[in-house]
């Protein structure tokens, strides 16, 4: 089976945007003014996407520029953050957007303030302490059950939907981190693994990283070997520390598998219904 | 206001042929003339041209909208018609009238510039709505062969009606009665007092217990879903809440809007730029700007110090009430600045009706859910059996 070809996406800050002409690129900035002064108009071919660093610059620039551009809001502080949330609301009308969030302090009510505005959402999860996982179940039963929800909450979405369809998808795809197709670019240069925070300077070669990972984990017999949901997580959990305890984020995967498996009955029952009646 | 689309509240008189006493708007004898129409259009394609919008609807309302000729909005029309082609874009109309000055003369306008539509106002008793120097019940009597007379002549009628304390003693089933059954209005919504403007008594006693009229609307949505929603009945905003809880796409009132200073702007007939009617007829504290002064429209609502508020006041809410923890915080987001303001003398506060619109929340949430079942039921006896 021949598969098609995906070209590297580089995530870089916004004054390497000369050095990637040409390359498909994620530009991040921390204010929106240096986002649309580098790249004009005419030469967003190439642009996969920009990142706000910051969420309390004024946002005009952006409103007033690039048509459909997506944006990515990336939150660093929940807690504090999730009022300004509502001064990027505007964008909505002109660009496709999601939020990052990560797993800190105040996630539920960020998450449900983006929810509330229509923002798509990526959780930016890393490894889970006990607490932080209480505080994703949270997040993971208003995703699943409120009926405000209208938009994803990743990475419950996409592995919902897996489970749904029982086609597993790697947390590695679903997260945007697997270094076969999108590397983080530091601000001195340097390409590691895209995820938050960017502290890690990851030695070898980025192309077979997770392949090694993987391989390394099977190897020394550990908790991935008997995973029962080792095909929708790829030892995400298990990087960078690979000591990580999993317990806590089964839970997750549990959730999202019973809930995947109840959909696909209700969806069944419903079909099996309609043919009974002929519609 | 740099979507797609924006509003405008324009009202190109500020003068009034009536003396409801709850009005909130404070009157003036002011009139636009073309000239100066011509100048508010061109300095909102500029700013549209400088924002990307493509489309815009203005909603025509005064002071009394009527009190302008038929003649004017001819002309008026035709202006902007030809400075929106010039610019390639769209630009709609809606009108809202107390219809007391309405006579057969309106029509030919009202069908080739509103869409043969006009929304009015008309509250079940009419305790506040009255003439100069007449009564309640002649401006009810007036009002009513006006608007049968447009009905007669194929104008669609929308009403707004606001709920007063004969409103709570008559109860739901009364007040819907008396506009569907005995006026045959199908298109109609409730909306909530607010004392805008120089406190007067009416004012006052227009602002109702919160319990009393929660029950009400709580009692009118049951009714409705049981005599008018499935035979097309429109009473908003009943009928967009059944919408959002059943999944289909909803258009709820500005009231709820997450920040209305995204959506739309007031222009009076003095130039005023404010956020909506009240807040340009009755509180030059609030006031943008004016239109006629020598700024660009978009520099004019940059520049706003009251704007910034508007802007800012969600923010606020989010952090310092309980907006945050609410069910229904996608669909309400603190609720209505003028509103707030008005009874409150308060800004940065969530909108006084909370209570009033988390009883229409939840009942409408659970009703959704009960039409839902029913729609399932239906669509699928086989399943009967298992529900």
């Amino acid at each position: 089976m021949v598969q098609a070809m995906r070209t590297v996406v580089y995530n870089i800050p916004v004054h390497l945007v000369p050095a990637y002409q040409g390359q498909e690129v994620i530009v991040r900035a921390q204010d929106p003014t240096a986002l649309v002064q580098a790249l004009p108009d005419h030469d967003l071919e190439k642009l996969v996407s920009v990142q706000l660093l910051s969420l309390s610059a004024a946002v005009d620039a952006l409103a007033d520029w690039g048509y459909g551009v997506p944006v990515e809001l990336i939150m660093r502080s929940p807690d504090t953050e999730f009022p300004l949330l509502y001064r990027h609301a505007k964008l909505l009308d002109k660009h496709p957007m999601r939020v990052s969030i990560p797993a800190l302090p105040g996630l539920f009510k960020a998450v449900k303030v983006a929810s509330a505005l229509r923002f798509p959402v990526k959780l930016e999860v890393g490894q889970p302490e006990p607490e932080t996982i209480e505080a994703l179940q949270s997040v993971l039963e208003f995703y699943l059950h409120h009926p405000s929800v209208s938009q994803p909450v990743e990475f419950f979405h996409t592995s919902l939907l897996s489970f749904y369809n029982q086609a597993p998808v790697s947390l590695w795809d679903v997260q945007e981190e697997d270094p076969v197709y999108v590397r983080y670019v530091m601000d001195d240069g340097r390409e590691t693994i895209a995820r938050r925070p960017v502290s890690r300077q990851v030695t070898g070669d980025l192309g077979v990283f997770i392949t090694d990972l993987q391989q390394k984990l099977l190897a020394e017999h550990g908790e991935c070997c008997a995973c029962e949901f080792l095909a929708h997580c790829g030892s995400y959990f298990k990087w960078p520390r690979k000591d990580y305890g999993c317990s806590g984020v089964k839970t997750l995967f549990r959730t999202l598998r019973d809930a995947g498996a109840a959909l696909r009955h209700d969806l069944n029952t419903f079909t099996a219904a309609r043919k009974g009646t002929g519609q | 206001m740099i979507g797609r689309h924006f509003s405008l509240i324009l009202l190109p008189t500020n003068k009034c042929n009536v003396a409801c006493e709850y009005c909130f708007e404070d009157k003036t004898n002011d009139f636009m003339s073309h000239a100066q129409l011509s100048i508010v259009i061109e300095k909102l394609l500029d700013h549209m041209e400088r924002k990307a919008i493509a489309a815009m609807t203005i909603y025509w309302q005064g002071g009394e909208i009527m009190l302008l000729p038929p003649a004017w909005f001819e002309h008026a029309h035709e202006l902007i018609r030809k400075a929106a082609a010039a610019r390639g874009k769209r630009i709609a109309h809606s009108l809202q009238s107390n219809m007391i000055g309405y006579t057969p003369r309106w029509n030919t306008i009202i069908a080739e510039m509103f869409g043969n539509s006009v929304g009015t106002s008309m509250d079940f008793p009419n305790l506040y709505r009255k003439a100069r120097h007449g009564t309640p019940a002649q401006y009810t009597a007036l009002w009513s062969r006006n608007v049968r007379a447009a009905r007669e002549a194929g104008i669609q009628i929308g009403v707004i009606a606001i709920p007063n304390k004969g409103t709570l003693q008559a109860g739901a089933e009364r007040f819907y009665t008396y506009f569907v059954d005995e006026l045959g209005i199908t298109d109609f919504q409730i909306n909530t007092s607010f004392s805008g403007g120089e406190l007067n008594d009416a004012k006052r006693d227009s602002i109702l217990d919160m319990d009393g009229l929660s029950q009400f609307c709580v009692d009118l949505a049951t009714v409705w879903v049981e005599r008018g929603y499935e035979q097309g009945v429109k009473l908003a905003p009943l009928d967009e809440l059944m919408r959002h809880f059943t999944g289909e796409g909803a258009c709820l009132p500005c009231i709820w809007l997450q920040n209305c200073t995204d959506e739309f702007v007031s222009i009076d007939a003095r130039g005023h730029v404010a956020q909506c009617d009240c807040w340009v007829t009755s509180y030059p504290d609030y006031w943008f700007g004016n239109i006629f002064d020598d700024v660009s429209f978009t520099d004019l609502l940059q520049q706003s110090k009251a704007r910034q508020r508007f802007q800012a006041r969600p923010e606020a809410l989010i952090q310092h009430e309980s907006c945050a923890e609410c069910d229904y915080l996608s669909i309400c987001h603190g609720g209505c600045p003028v509103r707030t303001y008005a009874i409150t003398g308060e800004f940065f506060v969530k909108d006084p009706y909370c209570k009033v619109y988390k009883a229409l929340f939840s009942t409408m949430e659970a009703l959704a859910a009960r039409m839902a079942s029913v729609r399932y039921r239906r669509a699928l006896p086989v399943l009967q059996g298992h529900w």
